[in-house]
């Protein structure tokens, strides 16, 4: 059985007393749904990009990573025969690779910490557009360790660089600062031009 | 099936179509057809839509997508986890959005994880200040925006911490508000005194921001800050129990409430001073003064209609620790007020008292004040148009501490009253000051020989009515004086002034005769024989008779003198030589100003006198040209030069 991290379990099985289902309240006991979870590992789910793309994924990965999709599949109103989970806001280019990283992050979750990391980094060998688009899907998707380690990454890309640089790296055309506040600026922080 | 989606669970989440009209919009709500309606729990920090453009421009843009695309909370996450320091300080200035992120960020919300704390050690990154509160920010006018607040609030926090904080003014376009505010509250915990000057564009809620961030606080002064009102006084009562200093100035919305709230909760409150509050009154300053908590030493009461002898009587009773008590202009405060304050027998440690503009100060109020407050030793009444001579007399004779009494503009006052003073005063009583009394005349008849008084600092300035005469009684009844000042007295003559010169015993030590138009050198010269030995300043501003004599006699015997105004006189270079030529002479100030006869021949004298002076005053030298005033400036590089 593929690993539930403990904070999903519970937040599961406290959403899950009590639910209406059609119009009427029913009550699903949590070890029902474990047990239907844990039965059918291999549930495949789809998910369309906003190019129309379908994508068939594993339940268990998706639900491991992602929040959303996460409560979408607990609400109960995900059907796996019939439907898909339309995600207009993430391209296809986008969403294969972020069901590749959850993919990887699941099955591989056991290998050592540098293998992980080393994966991760060559992961992240994208261009910025590429990284932001990373990003905000992630975003969308609630999906926790990627957030982190693609905001881990910008930060270091700040880290330690002039902000001159900084403004070219992220082309940020227009500062904000008026004229004054920016001479003035570069007059009482040279060092950091 | 169909129940499984025909659940809406409320319409106003699943109307059936895009809940956003973009649906390209990065919100929370996927936009869907009617194919699946489902129900969104509300996620806990809001989100703030950024729409990226459908038109041509994203796609050409698309070269290079700008980080500037990313949403708020994506940019706070990332600026969030920067180290404190150099990191942080550089990106303050990246841009505007990235400043107004950055000066969110409380300290707290500041995510650092194990391994990257090891690395900013090692990369050395100075956390060594702490935040201590050792800086300290001012801010005015033009200069005071939201941006420089944000950057100050980012840029003090690594380097020691901001303590100190004034805004006065605010620019016009885009000034301080509640924004900037809240920056400094995020970054500046160390905050202990801050200061805000007529800004009326910062409201309650910035000011109950700064009392959560910043609970170090001590001084708190607020002058013409219209928006503010009592709710936030009573948080920062609240929050800021280290409160010593709280200082209101003219802020209409601030009453009673909050002077309460201020009294009840703040136990460090030891100055407290109110001046045009139109909302405060009896209440709030009873409330201020009763609690138990409070050891009020200086309080400060102006210019306030709404109180009335209540807050007085409170005052008398329960002013145990007040030391300093000023009460100026409180029109509905009667003579009743000011009986029951000293007869409350509270204010026994007063020491300095000043009373200005009330109405309610008569001869018997200020009688029982001076039994009643029995430690006073400084009085200053100014303005007080009941106070006569005898109500004054008395108080010398009551007043069993009293070291030092100082009369501004009470026109009732006449010269008997001055000399009975100085015939009954204790041998306390050390300075006495009189300033534009105009009931002061001349002397007409003879008084009779009193004892000498023990007075050594009189002062006595633009009172047009004193004359020689009360100048030789003077003399009789002050043989001690060590500072003079007769200033704006075109009354006195030589020769009432030299009689003064002549009993007085102990050396004069400050001479002022600035404006006494009618005095001349023979003056000048009878006080540097008699006291040249201790004179150390003396000021002859104005005084159109002195000649170069006089220079030539104090260059002689006054070896002390280090502070020299002769602006106006009738001085000239022969003067500045003589007195560069006294060899014991070392002055630090000298004042030349409107002397046209100083001409550049005096310039060698004056570098000579360079050699101690530290001031040099030249305005209206009509004489001395710009370039040798420049040659001046460059010889006497360690002197102050006013030209």
């Amino acid at each position: 059985m593929t690993q539930l991290d403990r904070l999903s379990v519970y937040h599961w099985l406290n959403a899950w007393c009590i639910k209406p289902v059609g119009g009427a309240l029913v009550r699903q006991e949590p070890e029902y749904i474990l047990l239907a979870l844990m039965g059918s590992p291999l549930k495949k789910i789809m998910l369309c990009s906003s190019e129309k793309e379908i994508f068939s994924v594993e339940e268990q990965v998706m639900v491991q990573h992602s929040v959303i999709i996460n409560n979408m599949i607990e609400d109960g109103s995900y059907n796996h025969e019939e439907s898909k989970i339309p995600l207009d806001c993430v391209d296809s280019k986008t969403l294969k690779k972020v069901i590749d990283y959850c993919t990887h992050h699941t099955h591989h979750h056991n290998d050592n910490q540098e293998d992980l990391e080393a994966w991760d980094a060559q992961f992240l060998n994208v261009d910025s557009n590429g990284l932001y688009d990373l990003l905000m899907a992630a975003n969308y998707l609630e999906i926790r360790n990627l957030l982190d380690l693609i905001y881990g990454t910008i930060k270091n890309m700040i880290k330690g660089k002039k902000i001159d640089e900084i403004r070219r790296i992220f082309n940020i055309k227009d500062h904000g600062f008026t004229p004054e506040e920016e001479e003035q600026n570069r007059k009482e922080y040279p060092h950091f031009y | 099936m169909s129940q499984v989606f025909g659940f809406s669970g409320g319409d106003d989440f699943c109307t059936g179509g895009s809940v956003y009209a973009n649906p390209k919009d990065a919100n929370i709500f996927l936009s869907l057809g009617r194919s699946v309606d489902f129900y969104y729990p509300l996620p806990k920090r809001s989100r703030i839509s950024v729409s990226f453009d459908l038109d041509g421009d994203w796609f050409e843009q698309k070269q290079k997508t700008s980080i500037e695309a990313l949403p708020d909370e994506c940019l706070f996450e990332i600026l969030r986890r920067l180290p404190a320091g150099q990191a942080r300080s550089a990106c303050a200035n990246v841009s505007k959005r990235w400043l107004m992120l950055l000066s969110s960020i409380s300290n707290s919300e500041i995510y650092s994880n194990a391994n990257e704390k090891e690395l900013s050690d090692k990369e050395g990154d100075d956390l060594e200040f702490g935040d201590e509160g050792f800086l300290s920010r001012s801010l005015e006018g033009k200069k005071a925006t939201d941006v420089r607040l944000a950057a100050i609030a980012v840029g003090t926090s690594h380097r020691g911490g901001l303590g100190k904080l004034s805004i006065r003014g605010s620019n016009s376009d885009r000034g301080v508000t509640n924004l900037g505010l809240k920056a400094v509250a995020r970054g500046c915990p160390s905050l202990k005194a801050f200061s805000l000057w007529n800004v009326s564009t910062v409201s309650d809620e910035g000011l109950i921001e700064v009392a959560e961030g910043c609970q170090k606080l001590e001084k708190l002064n607020l002058c013409k800050c219209s928006a503010i009102s009592d709710k936030a006084l009573i948080e920062v009562a609240k929050k800021c129990p280290n409160l010593t200093e709280l200082s209101i100035e003219s802020c209409p919305q601030i009453g009673n409430e909050g002077l309460q709230a201020v009294g009840k909760l703040c136990a460090n409150l030891r100055s407290i001073s109110i001046k045009d509050c139109t909302g405060v009154g009896d209440q709030g300053i009873a409330g201020l003064l009763t609690s138990a908590s409070v050891v009020l030493r200086k309080v400060k009461l102006e210019s306030l209609a709404a109180v009335s002898d209540l807050s007085l009587a409170v005052i008398g009773h329960y002013g145990f620790s007040v030391t300093d008590l000023v009460l100026n202009c409180l029109p509905n405060v009667n003579e009743k007020g000011f009986w029951v304050m000293a007869n409350g027998r509270a204010l026994q440690k007063l020491a300095s008292l000043t009373i200005g503009s009330c109405r309610g100060i008569t001869d018997a109020a200020i009688v029982a004040i001076g039994k009643g407050c029995p430690n006073v030793r400084n009085f200053h009444l100014s303005k007080c148009a009941f106070l006569s001579d005898n109500g004054l007399v008395s108080l010398t004779k009551a007043a069993p501490s009293i070291e030092s009494l100082q009369l501004e503009e009470c026109h009732r006052f006449t010269q008997f009253g001055f000399f009975g003073i100085l015939f009954n005063c204790g041998a306390k009583l050390k300075a006495l000051n009189v300033v534009s009394c105009y009931g002061i005349k001349d002397l007409n008849l003879a008084l009779p020989a009193g004892s000498p008084c023990s007075l050594t600092s009189l002062s006595i300035s633009d009172c047009p009515g004193f004359g020689n005469a009360n100048l030789a009684v003077l003399g009789r009844l002050c043989p001690r004086l060590k500072h003079v000042e007769l200033s704006g007295l075109a009354g006195i003559t030589d020769a009432g002034f030299l009689p003064l010169l002549e009993s007085s015993e102990a050396g004069l030590v400050k001479v002022n005769l600035s404006g006494c138009l009618n005095l001349t050198d023979i003056v000048v010269i009878s006080l540097a024989n008699s006291h040249g030995w201790t004179l150390e300043v003396l000021n002859l501003d104005g005084c159109r008779n002195i000649t170069d004599a006089s220079l030539k006699a104090i260059a002689v015997n006054c070896p002390l003198l280090s502070d020299l105004d002769v602006s106006k006189c009738a001085i000239t270079d022969a003067g500045i030589a003589a007195l560069a030529r006294g060899k014991q002479l070392n002055l630090e100030i000298l004042s030349l100003s409107c002397c046209s006869s100083v001409s550049e021949k005096s310039l060698p004298a004056l570098r000579k006198l360079g050699n101690s002076l530290i001031g040099l005053n030249i305005r209206h030298c009509s004489a001395i040209s710009s370039r040798a005033v420049g040659m001046l400036v460059e010889h006497l590089w360690r002197c102050d030069i006013l030209c």
